[in-house]
């Protein structure tokens, strides 16, 4: 479904005073279809920067992101636009529009192609009871809970019906019972609808009660790859011991 | 009191609907004009949704050169463009087109302020939905930005209000004229007094209205 390969990211330009950063280096991937892959690392290991590759607001500076066979790189005009309506993404900082209420938000992607009204209403409605908001379908964002923010921008990143869902720390802000709800609702969304979903976090839990596989990144690379079992099993990286709290080496 | 009005009354009220028709027609022409400017300016800048850094660059040039020529200087140095459009160089009429070129560039940095304060977050977001371009525009930066376009309007009409008080020294008429005829050159300081006062009405009306205008649009504090 989403192949990555020797993906490099390198932000600002050598000759200016600010430097360089290497964000991501070589780095390498495949995500099935079906899958809850979660990539977990610490702060500043160039997490949102793989997401922001994926779904095109930044371009690589070396290497390839296949969606479906197709290279995204190479994609322009309507076919981008079409590649991107086959990605709904959760930003951390949802990125709603705050002039428009719930309902407007959640059919604003469904908009901006040729539509009909009442399917686009249906759409919303049916979107709204998935994530539990039909209450708050007039509301503004403005008035509504971290957690209920989080249920919209879900809500719209799923109403184009797009293959894969693309998640920054779609937990992070929220308490723990809330997380719960949220997790519960993606778990929903693979196993119903099907949707393939990248989850980027830097919380082990959610890896645990969710992924079923998982890529450990620090300092722009993947450390270890592999299914959920294997790495809680037998976590080979002291990065990932250290994520999931069982000691490693901390003298580093 | 009564007197006063009875003679000066009429002269008063054509003042009045002068300046209002002045300020009110330059300001619509001046949108019509400036809100595109702004949107240009936005959206070609380094980091905007169609960067363009060089078109930038010199249009954003061209902006502070109009916007450095004093008002008075620029309606002269107009004159020939004024009569060229509306078919003469005096009257309320010939007003509107200096106040309008003056206007322009001044609303479309006033634009560009208000669109700069949309997060950026959701224009990546709207361009992740698969939105093009003039959708990312019309749909998410205008909308967005809708509450501060307001505010920024009363600013624009206040300014242009003011400037009429220099048109009418080419005989456009409006209160600054009046003002100017009797306070100035016949000493009549009452009817001064009254153009000043009609003036800050108008201005405290102006940003009144507004105001309400951009607190009713903005659904971010309710
Ligand atoms: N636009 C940018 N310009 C320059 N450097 C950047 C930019 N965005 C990110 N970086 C740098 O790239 C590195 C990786 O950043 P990234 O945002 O991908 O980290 P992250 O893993 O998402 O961290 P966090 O968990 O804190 O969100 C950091 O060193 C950061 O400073
Ligand atoms: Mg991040």
């Amino acid at each position: 479904m989403i192949e990555i390969k020797n993906l490099t990211k390198i932000y600002g330009e050598a000759e200016k005073a600010s430097g360089q950063t290497v964000a991501l280096q070589n780095v390498n991937l495949s995500i099935e279809k079906g899958d809850v892959f979660g990539i977990i690392g610490m702060s500043g290991a160039g997490k949102s920067t793989l997401l922001r590759c994926l779904c095109m607001l930044e371009t690589p500076t070396q290497g390839q992101i296949l969606l479906n066979g197709q290279f995204l790189g190479a994609l322009q005009g309507e076919a981008r636009r079409a590649a991107h309506r086959q990605m709904g993404v959760v930003f951390q900082g949802y990125h709603l529009l705050m002039q428009k209420n719930v309902e407007q938000n959640i059919a604003f992607p469904l908009t901006l192609v040729p539509h009909n009204k009442a399917d686009v209403q249906a759409r919303v409605q049916e979107l709204l009871q998935l994530v539990g908001l039909t209450d708050k379908a007039k509301a503004y964002p403005s008035q509504l809970s971290g957690g209920q923010k989080q249920r919209v921008a879900l809500a719209r990143a799923l109403a184009t019906n797009p293959a894969v869902l693309l998640c920054d720390e779609p937990t992070s802000a929220l308490d723990s019972l809330t997380t719960k709800s949220v997790l519960a609702l993606l778990k929903d969304i693979n196993q119903n609808l099907g949707v393939t979903i990248v989850i980027i976090t830097h919380e082990i839990a959610v890896v645990k009660s969710i992924c079923n596989k998982v890529a450990v990144i620090d300092e722009s690379q993947f450390v270890e790859v592999g299914s959920k079992k294997e790495i809680f099993e037998n976590p080979k990286s002291d990065i990932t011991k250290l994520l999931l709290g069982k000691g490693g080496s901390t003298n580093e | 009191m009564n007197e006063f009005l009875a003679k000066f009354g009429p002269i008063l009220l054509k003042g009045t609907l002068d300046t209002l028709y002045m300020t009110f027609v330059s300001t619509f022409f001046a949108y019509l004009l400036g809100l595109p400017c702004g949107v240009l300016l936005t959206t070609t800048k380094k980091g905007g949704i169609h960067p363009a850094p060089r078109f930038n660059a010199i249009f954003g040039w061209f902006i502070n050169i109009m916007r450095s020529l004093p008002f008075l200087i620029l309606m002269i140095f107009i004159i020939p463009a004024t009569r060229f459009i509306v078919g003469k160089a005096i009257g309320a009429t010939a007003g509107i087109v200096p106040l309008v070129v003056a206007a322009v560039p001044f609303i479309a940095r006033m634009v560009e302020t208000s669109l700069e304060e949309v997060d950026h977050g959701v224009i990546e977001a709207a361009r992740c939905m698969g939105a093009t371009n003039l959708q990312i525009i019309m749909r998410a930066l205008l909308v967005e930005s809708i509450p501060s376009l307001l505010r920024g309007l009363s600013i624009s009409t206040i300014t242009i209000l003011g400037y009429t008080a220099i048109t009418g020294t080419i005989g456009a008429g409006g209160l600054g004229d009046i003002a100017y005829r009797f306070g100035y050159q016949r000493y009549e300081t009452n009817v001064m007094y009254a153009t000043i006062v009609l003036l800050i009405v108008l201005v405290s009306a102006i940003q009144a209205f507004c105001n309400l205008l951009a607190r009713r649009a903005d659904k971010r504090n309710r």
